[in-house]
This record gives C-alpha cells, structure tokens and sequence, in this order.
C-alpha cells in the first residue's frame, strides 16, 4: 500500500504543485485547504506524514500541528513558510523540517521520501 | 528598445499609463483603454517591429479620435540623464474640440513609468481646464535596467519542463488571484488588516511559483504595509496588484498562442 500524506495551503498553485510532484512519485496526497480542515482530516484518517503551510486562515499551521502532535507523538511534521523569521515558532510546535518557499527543484521532495521510508523502518 | 521582451512590455506599461490618465481625465473610457491596447501588444508582439515614436503616435492620434479632439502636436526628444541612462521624451500638447481657449497647465510633468503619477497629475486637473499637456519620460531599455516581463517563462520552463502544466498553474493562479482582488478589496474597505495581510501573503506565494515578480513584489510591500498595521497606500497597491494581473493575463495569452503552449 502507498504512503499517504496530509497537506495543508490555502494557496492554490502550491497545493496543485506538491499534489502533482507527490503523485509522480506514487504518495497519495489529501488536500486541506486551512488548518483546522488539516485537522479534522486528521482526526478521520490515517496518515504517514503531515505537510503545514504556517500562514492560513482560520487556523495557523503552528497551531495544527500540536494539536496534530498531540494526537499522533510520532508523526513526521513538515512545516512550510515564506518567512523564516517563523522558524523557531515552528521548532517550538513540533516540526522536525521547515521548507522555504518557493519550493524549487527536488529537494523537499528527497526530505520527504526520507521521513516516510524513516517511519516505514520503525513499523 | 533592443529586445524583444523589453519592446512590448516597457511599452505595452507605457501605454497604459498614459490611457489610465487619459481616463482619469475623462478624456477616454476605461472599456476602451483594453480595446486599446489589446491589438496593440499583439501588433507588438506577433507582428513587425515597430518604431516606439510611431507607435506612440498612433496610440494619441486613436484616443484624440475616440474624444473628438481637434489637435494634437507631439515633440520628441532624446535626453541623457546624470547617471548615464538615456530617455526619449514625448511632449503631447491635448486641445478640445469644443473651441474655447486653449490655456496650458503649467503643472502638467509626468514622469513615466508611474501610470499613478499620471492620475495624480491629471485627475481633476484636465477635464476642467481647457488643454493640457503630458511630459512623458521613456527610459530606453539599450541603456536602463531591463524591465521584466508580467511572467518569466523561461524560469517557469525551468521548473516545471511540461508546458501543459505551466500553463494550467499559471491559468489557475490568474483564476484564484482575480477572486482573492475582490477579497483583498473587501478586506481594504472594512479595514480588516488581517485579512489584506493573509490575502497580499497568499498572492506573494503564488506570484512566487509561476515567476511573476512584478505582482509579488508589490504582493509583498502591500502585505508588510498590512502586517504593520498600515492601510494608508492599499487602493494604491490594489490597483497595482490588478494592472498587474491584467498585464500577466494578457502576455500569457498572446504567449499562448504560440505552438509550445497549445
């Protein structure tokens, strides 16, 4: 079975874009469009790894991601923002990565490949 | 004017700003400044070269015959600021048809490429004077910093190699951004500082990845403006944010026509 991620933007062309680069390499991805969809998709179903962009409405990704974390002690949380100013609040809310945007070339991608085969090796 | 991107887009900047002030002026009307324009960049971008002067001569004489206005006279000139860059200046002199005096305003300097300027200059300023005229300042591009394209598709290319999905980030980026303007002016009106702050913060971000930087720039100052509980200047970036667009909107779509976006 594939692995399936959580990811949370409220802005389109970065959700179409980690959507479609997820896809191609065989991640089911399901969409939310602020935080507290992140979280109540969360709360529905089961994920390998959870993607936050830090900046939404409605809820910020810092503030889902301890609920999330509260939930789940074990689940790899990435945290995107444009300000990285954020990070040590990120740190603070249980991120073990924080990506920059704009998200160029591949490497969040390799990040991500390595916590899900990470969490595959521990189940 | 040596290339290409810098030919239509200094210009395609320098003829709207001249049909907003015109506009502002209430010597045109806003629907027709796209009626304008529109045949003008494809001119511009699909067809022969054309001399700046020329073009720029055809542009007055079409918003003089639109207006019924009875003459026009149009001086050009070169000029060499301080810092090396050179510019072609456009005296255009605007008299009415309606046969009262022609009196000058004698505050009529515009400098391009601040369209703003322009309607700051002009509004409430011509149309109830009986003549003006426009200073123009064009910063030749052989000689100025190049001015960049609404979208830089090479990057883009670079990125993202398959061009069906460039074109459907970018086409759904002009989609969300046209809604997200009509929040952002919501938000302006009832001074919500939050809202303008998340809303400029999500067109930044999207601006970002289709390599817009002309709208993510100004994304960007009007969202520090909004962060810092600043509003004072936000008709002005909004209105910027949706020149902006426009001009996006209107490169991709003569862009488009061509074989490796279909």
């Amino acid at each position: 079975m594939s692995e399936k991620v959580l990811y949370a933007e409220d802005e389109f062309t970065n959700r179409k874009l980690l959507e479609i680069q997820l896809k191609n390499i065989g991640i089911q991805c399901d969409l939310a469009g602020d935080g507290m969809e992140a979280v109540r998709l969360f709360k529905e179903n089961a994920y390998d790894l959870v993607i936050l962009d830090q900046f939404m409405p409605g809820m910020n990704g810092d503030e889902a991601a301890k609920i999330i974390r509260s939930i789940s002690p074990d689940i790899p949380l990435i945290a995107i923002t444009s300000d990285d100013g954020e990070i040590p609040v990120l740190r603070q809310a249980g991120f073990q990565e924080i990506f920059i945007k704009p998200l160029r070339g591949k490497d969040h991608i390799d990040i991500i490949k390595k916590h899900l085969a990470r969490k595959e090796g521990k189940s | 004017l040596k290339t290409y991107e810098d030919k239509s887009f200094s210009l395609r900047r320098l003829c709207e700003g001249v049909l907003q002030g015109l506009y502002y002026a209430g010597l045109t009307e806003r629907g027709k400044i796209s009626y304008a324009i529109h045949p003008l960049l494809e001119g511009l971008i699909c067809g022969p070269s054309i001399e700046l002067t020329n073009l720029l001569n055809l542009l007055f004489t079409w918003v003089l015959t639109e207006n019924s206005i009875a003459s026009a006279a149009v001086e050009w000139n070169s000029s060499q600021s301080d810092n090396g860059i050179r510019h072609l200046t456009a005296r255009v002199c605007i008299f009415p048809a309606s046969g009262h005096g022609r009196e000058i305003c004698p505050d009529g300097f515009i400098s391009f490429p601040s369209a703003q300027g322009i309607v700051d200059k002009l509004s409430g300023t011509m149309a109830v004077r009986e003549g003006c005229f426009l200073d123009i300042t064009i910063p030749l591009a052989d000689s100025a910093p190049a001015i960049k394209s609404p979208i830089e598709m090479e990057k883009m290319l670079e990125d993202f190699p398959d061009p069906a999905l460039c074109r459907c980030l970018i086409e759904d980026f002009f989609l969300q951004t046209e809604n997200l303007l009509e929040s952002l002016s919501a938000g302006l009106s009832s001074g919500d500082f939050a809202a303008v702050h998340r809303i400029a913060h999500t067109i930044k971000g999207g601006a970002l990845n289709i390599h817009a930087p002309g709208l993510s720039r100004t994304a960007k100052e009007f969202e520090n403006d909004a962060k810092s509980l600043r509003l004072e200047n936000g008709t002005y970036y909004l209105e910027k944010l949706r020149r902006e667009l426009s001009a996006a909107v209107e490169y991709f779509r003569i862009l488009s026509k061509k074989d490796e976006f279909r």
